[in-house]
């Protein structure tokens, strides 16, 4: 009978945890906006509700702040940030979840999107480029991209089917390298997280990835010539629930303050 | 002369619109995917080396990690339905963890443990050059991690409800403890041992998030058909329709022609 | 022969008996439910270790607690007939008795053979490829036999062997079984609640109540004189306990009987045995010769056959026996007011 009551006690607990983690968020964001009464590039008047923003994976950091700045210059307004691979975000909007923006990792993705009349129209917000990422230390002493040649390496790519994966093929072909990879990741996340954790000797991800691991990891970088540029489109999806909010939030992002945010992090300009 | 046809078994039928829900319940999406299954082309989507590779690599791997686990699991489950020591359920609910674990933290903790930079993994690579992610063994060990407490849960229920007088008779023969174990517990525990197979096989066939933080994603050599419909449902619906197709009829294949004759 | 002092606690059982069975002898062990009796032959077994006492076998110790000496089951050359046979389900009758002697490393052709002569043997020789499924109680229970015996154990052991068997199944098997048994020369113990196999089976009693040997010796013996209710009750004799003064004996239970004078005569606590047809009834008070005649009141009737058994009300509560004739003819019914009567030459007094 004891045991039971701790089981049960011990779930609740967990609930009660994960119930608090959303609110927490919400209070930082009120708390903040409290103090700030002075107009900021993108605030307008107090609204109420919040939107959901699907990004491509390698936004994940970026975008938590882009959505902080966001909260504290719209109190009463929460973004709910779903993070995955463009192309998986990309099934989740043609088979109806309820996304109100969209920014994808690659043009491909939102033009498939725009021709499903899930999305109206689409404005590029930043740039990324390749970097190679090694870990902390360089330890297996990777010099550019015909080290992912090697077999003797643990080489990490991202899924073909992601953008990342699909960008880093070109770059590779540019360069006219036949890579062998150990591993295609799906996630580039997931990607990084082995290089930075030493199993893998090296991986091709964004420049924003590299910066985003900090100390952890090492970029080393490629060639301009046969580095590719990955434009990210940004949209409001057409089904939305708060058309002026999500509109609100694209802009935010289009804005002076959102793209110092998006330099921050690895980001290049559009 | 009016018989009624009662069905066998003389169920209370308040149950059976209960029954009937988690049926249709389990019944309606694989209805959804045989209806969306692009039929004309699944001649050409299955000939495809990314299906052959995958179906290859996940009934390898299943198959292996159920026989380790019935080789490692069963004398788990012996020692934790037959002795008592200090500390018994403590090591229950370790070998119940990966069950509840989410199989992406699973996957992880396998890194942690057997990666190249692992607690076990780093001496033993440095030492001899072997590594088990990025490679089959590390899928089969990624597939063993997650299936086998399915087997050593329903092994030990068997063992716990056995009658341990058939034990003792055979004692009083003469039978050594490894006697009584070959002939007498194990051909006893043989419902329990089939059925604790099969579900550490099917959990296996389906094991996803452990096997690709752990063993990675390359087509031949860790690519399996969780992981290929994954990427599939990224960039070519109708593929990833074609390979989920072909791992129903896999699964069905092995469940059917089980019988409840040897469930029981 | 056996030579053991069992003495443990198991539940709420507290054990504490001395057996000992010589070679060719088969000794029964006779009690109520819950006596401690299947404890003994587990603790003989080696299935449960004895905290006192010893357990020795042909000179071997199996178990000695103070010498820490623990000879294990598989070890001790003892053969165990149980309950309920215990026949394992997915062999054959032959499989099964070849058990033992491949559980040993007799190679399997040996060991066929050798069940081969013990089906044999017990006449069981068609249904040596029958699953026990397929058996009946009696042909089960002689496989069971066979496979203990085919070890070829210095102690035999059987667990109420014929306890799962239906009545008319069981007269055939008893007298089989007494057959089948006089032809092994260990020592034999036998554990049952019915004494007439108890009787049938067994050169020598031991009565087990509560843990603690209430009476041993021959059939014969234990019947004349019961030493306790239980035995009394199982022969079907009314006993009672008392004091004797003299031809005096006054009851425990009150009331006093006149008996005859017994050589020696010891005062002292005594126990009476009357036999239930030793008691005479009638509607009023008799004119006689017996010196022990009383008024009481029918407590209950119960009809065998031809006979009927009138349970009579204190002050001495005794079971009579009389014809279902008799009974009609004095209309005997609960609550009636009968008189009984009983010859002192028809009272046994023995010492307790």
């Amino acid at each position: 009978m004891r045991r039971l009551v701790a089981m049960v006690a011990m779930g609740a607990a967990m609930l009660a945890l994960v119930a608090c983690g959303d609110d927490t968020a919400a209070d930082d964001a009120s708390a903040t906006a409290a103090g700030d009464s002075s107009a900021i590039a993108g605030a307008g008047p107090a609204r109420g509700g919040s939107i959901t923003v699907f990004a491509a994976a390698s936004l994940t950091d970026a975008f938590a702040e882009v959505a902080e700045a966001f909260e504290a210059a719209n109190p009463g307004l929460s973004v709910e940030l779903n993070f995955a691979s463009s192309s998986a975000l990309r099934e989740q909007i043609l088979e109806g979840a309820p996304a109100d923006v969209f920014a994808s990792a690659n043009e491909s993705n939102m033009a498939q999107l725009v021709d499903a009349g899930e999305v109206d129209t689409s404005e590029v917000f930043v740039t990324n480029s390749l970097q190679i990422v090694v870990p902390a230390g360089n330890p297996a002493g990777v010099t550019g991209l015909d080290d992912l040649a090697d077999d003797e390496l643990l080489i990490g790519l991202c899924a073909e089917e992601v953008p990342c994966g699909d960008f880093g093929r070109q770059a590779l072909a540019a360069a006219g390298v036949t890579p062998a990879p150990d591993t295609n990741e799906p996630d580039v996340r997931a990607l990084l997280t082995k290089v930075e954790a030493g199993e893998l000797d090296a991986g091709l991800v964004y420049v924003s990835d590299v910066v985003s691991a900090g100390d952890g990891v090492e970029g080393i970088d490629l060639p301009d010539e046969f580095n590719v540029v990955a434009t990210y489109p940004i949209g409001t999806v057409t089904s939305t629930g708060d058309a002026d909010a999500a509109t609100a939030f694209v802009e935010f992002v289009l804005s002076d303050e959102g793209q110092a945010i998006l330099l921050e992090y690895g980001f290049g300009q559009p | 002369m009016n018989r009624r046809r009662r069905p066998r078994g003389r169920a209370p039928w308040v149950l059976l619109p209960f029954a009937g829900l988690g049926v249709a319940f389990v019944a309606l999406p694989l209805v959804a995917l045989l209806q969306r299954t692009p039929w004309s082309d699944l001649g050409d989507l299955l000939g495809d080396p990314v299906v052959t590779d995958a179906l290859r690599l996940s009934i390898v791997s299943a198959f292996a990690a159920t026989g380790i686990s019935l080789l490692v699991g069963v004398p788990l489950a012996w020692v934790l339905a037959r002795t008592t020591f200090p500390g018994r359920s403590l090591v229950r609910g370790l070998v119940t963890l990966p069950m509840v674990l989410p199989p992406v933290v699973g996957g992880a903790a396998l890194l942690f443990a057997f990666g190249r930079r692992g607690l076990l993994g780093q001496p033993i690579y440095d030492g001899t050059g072997f590594l088990l992610p990025f490679s089959l063994w590390g899928v089969i060990a990624a597939n063993t991690f997650v299936a086998m407490p399915f087997l050593v849960i329903t092994v030990e229920s068997g063992l716990r409800s056995a009658d341990q007088r058939y034990e003792e008779a055979a004692a009083t023969l003469g039978a050594s403890r490894w006697t009584i174990f070959r002939r007498i517990t194990v051909p006893h525990a043989l419902p329990a041992l089939l059925a604790g197979a099969v579900l550490c096989w099917a959990r296996a066939l389906g094991e996803f998030g452990a096997t690709v933080t752990f063993a990675g994603n390359l087509q031949g050599r860790t690519q399996t058909m969780p992981l290929a419909v994954f990427l599939a449902l990224e960039s070519d619906r109708d593929a990833a329709i074609a390979l989920s197709l072909v791992l129903v009829v896999v699964s069905l294949a092995v469940l059917i022609p089980l019988r409840d004759r040897w469930l029981r | 022969m056996l030579d053991a002092h069992i003495a443990l606690r198991l539940g709420d059982l507290d054990l504490d008996v001395g057996l000992t069975a010589r070679t060719g002898e088969v000794v029964a062990l006779l009690g109520p439910n819950g006596a401690g009796k299947t404890t003994i032959v587990r603790a003989l077994a080696g299935l449960v270790p004895i905290e006192r006492g010893h357990i020795t076998l042909d000179g071997t110790v199996l178990d000695d607690p103070g010498t820490a000496t623990f000879v294990p089951t598989e070890q001790r050359p003892v053969g165990v007939v149980f309950q309920d046979h215990l026949l394992f389900p997915r062999m054959t009758a032959r499989d099964n008795i070849a058990f033992g002697l491949r559980a040993r490393g007799t190679d399997r052709a040996a060991a066929g053979e050798h069940a081969d002569h013990w089906l044999d043997r017990l006449g069981l020789t068609d249904h040596a490829h029958d699953r026990p499924s397929a058996l009946s109680g009696g042909q089960a229970q002689r496989v069971a036999l066979a496979r203990a015996l085919a070890t070829d154990p210095r102690l035999l052991l059987l667990d109420e062997p014929l306890a799962a068997l239906d009545a008319t199944t069981r007269v055939h098997v008893r007298a089989e079984l007494r057959r089948h048994l006089d032809t092994f020369d260990g020592a034999r113990i036998l554990v049952t609640h019915d004494p007439v196999d108890a009787l049938v089976l067994a050169d020598r009693l031991v009565i087990i109540e509560h843990g603690r040997i209430t009476q041993t010796g021959a059939p014969a013996a234990i019947t004349s004189r019961p030493a306790t209710r239980y035995v009394a009750d199982l022969v079907g004799i009314n006993l009672l306990l008392g004091r004797l003064e003299g031809t005096t004996v006054i009851l425990d239970g009150g009331g006093e009987l006149t008996v005859a004078p017994t050589h020696p005569s010891p005062d002292g606590q005594v126990a009476v045995a009357i036999r239930p047809q030793a008691i005479a009834l009638y509607l009023r008070e008799p004119d006689g010769s017996p010196r022990n005649t009383w008024p009481t009141t029918v407590a209950a009737l119960e009809v065998d056959r031809d006979r009927v058994r009138a349970t009579l009300d204190a002050p001495i509560p005794v079971t009579a026996e009389i014809t279902a004739v008799a009974a009609h003819t004095l209309d005997l019914r609960p609550g009636h007011p009968i008189w009984a009567s009983i010859k002192a030459v028809d009272i046994t007094v023995y010492e307790r």
